[in-house]
């Protein structure tokens, strides 16, 4: 009896250890996969999604990228994973720390993501998140991305709140706006009739739309 | 007079006589019982036609075999009774997303004329390649639709199955890790 129960601890070990390998990992090559497995395995223990670290690798597979860069991008997606744990603290769920993750890769702060944090206690961030890391990557300053995010971050905000800011920004930067001017404008407001500067009115005075923004009182 | 004649004569006489028997109101008594008949089933319409009593006829193997079927249909319904509610609900890619974690179906558009095929690649596919190729509608427009719970995700379209190219309709991610440039799609959660 006690003999059959070893036995049949031993299948549930390797049963659970079949189910534990990932077979998608077989598109890597044998060092990389090694790699990645490991990482899985740590991010797992810390609680921290997976799915990013296997994804990236597949990415790299996928773009014929070599070994040593696929393993180094992979690094720096789970350490990237790991400050956004931190940074979100305990009970964020997945899409929060892979939307973190994002932003930390665009050049956020933790800071930031902690102070979202702060000022939106048990409201969902992947959305906010999201939106600072597209304005970044439009190529809205760090900092000015930041602060417009942060503006409109309150319990009462809603996701498409900041979908429409990142919307309005990404129009204007699409007319022409230097970015950091869009983002400026659209976080002040933008009064009835004021024109944003965009590239064409490189031989007029640039400042009349942020002028006019930046005389409004914040709302 | 042959005698064959007088034959039929006979047979005459006798069914003119049983004729005679038929009483004179005899039409307008069938004609009345029919026009109550009819007045009867327009009054109780399909209710009445329903509780009217009938007499079947059933033989005992034909009673064996109704017992057998309905013992049958009484079987199936208990063993499919577990599985009858998932079949009967709709795909959750078209219901409205009442949780963090509800999918929602995103439509993917790209515009290439002169393409023979498309394909996307992303987070959400594992980065197959060919493994979610786009449909070919109208005037070089690929379209296809993937069901993504709510998070950014990162992906690109792949040309004729050798050329990556971003989603022009996209943002881009600052910086490419691998050489190729990759589009976000953020999706958001509905309820919120």
């Amino acid at each position: 009896m006690k003999r059959l129960g070893l036995v049949l601890i031993a299948i549930a070990l390797v049963a659970d250890r079949v189910d534990a390998q990932d077979t998608r990992l077989g598109r890597l090559d044998r060092r990389v996969q090694a790699e990645v497995a490991a990482l899985v395995d740590t991010a797992r223990s810390l609680g921290i999604p997976t799915e990013p670290v296997v994804d990236k690798a597949l990415e790299g597979a996928a773009k014929r990228a070599p070994n040593d860069r696929i393993i180094n991008v992979v690094r720096s997606r789970f350490r990237e994973l790991v400050a956004a744990r931190g940074a979100l603290g305990s009970g964020a769920l997945d899409a929060e720390i892979i939307a973190a993750a994002d932003a930390l890769h665009a050049g956020a702060s933790p800071q930031v993501i902690t102070a979202l944090r702060t000022r939106r206690p048990g409201a969902p961030l992947t959305i906010p998140l999201a939106v600072l890391a597209d304005l970044i990557a439009r190529g809205v300053p760090a900092d000015t991305a930041s602060s417009a995010v942060l503006a409109l971050a309150d319990p009462a905000s809603t996701d498409a709140q900041f979908a429409a800011l990142r919307d309005d920004i990404e129009r204007d930067i699409a007319k022409g706006a230097p970015p950091a001017i869009a983002a400026h404008v659209r976080t002040r407001g933008v009064p009835p009739g004021s024109r944003i500067p965009i590239a064409s009115d490189a031989a007029a005075p640039t400042g009349g739309g942020l002028e006019n923004a930046s005389t409004r009182p914040k709302p | 007079m042959h005698e064959s004649d007088e034959v039929i004569e006979r047979i005459a006489m006798t069914l003119r006589s049983d004729a005679a028997t038929v009483a004179p109101d005899f039409d307008a008594r069938v004609m009345q019982r029919v026009r109550d008949e009819s007045r009867q089933m327009r009054r109780s319409g399909v209710w009445g036609w329903m509780t009217r009593s009938r007499a079947i006829n059933v033989s005992p193997l034909g009673a064996l075999a109704l017992a057998a079927g309905l013992a049958g249909v009484v079987a199936l319904a208990a063993r499919d009774q577990s599985t009858a509610p998932a079949v009967l609900a709709p795909p959750a890619a078209i219901l409205t997303p009442a949780s963090a974690s509800a999918e929602q179906l995103m439509r993917f558009v790209f515009v290439n004329p002169s393409a023979s095929s498309v394909a996307i690649v992303g987070d959400f596919n594992d980065w197959e390649e060919g493994g979610s190729p786009l449909r070919r509608e109208e005037k070089g427009v690929w379209t296809i639709s993937i069901p993504l719970a709510p998070g950014r995700y990162h992906y690109t379209f792949v040309v004729d199955g050798t050329k990556w190219v971003a989603d022009p309709l996209a943002p881009r991610t600052l910086e490419d890790d691998f050489g190729r440039p990759n589009s976000v799609i953020t999706v958001g959660d509905a309820t919120t």
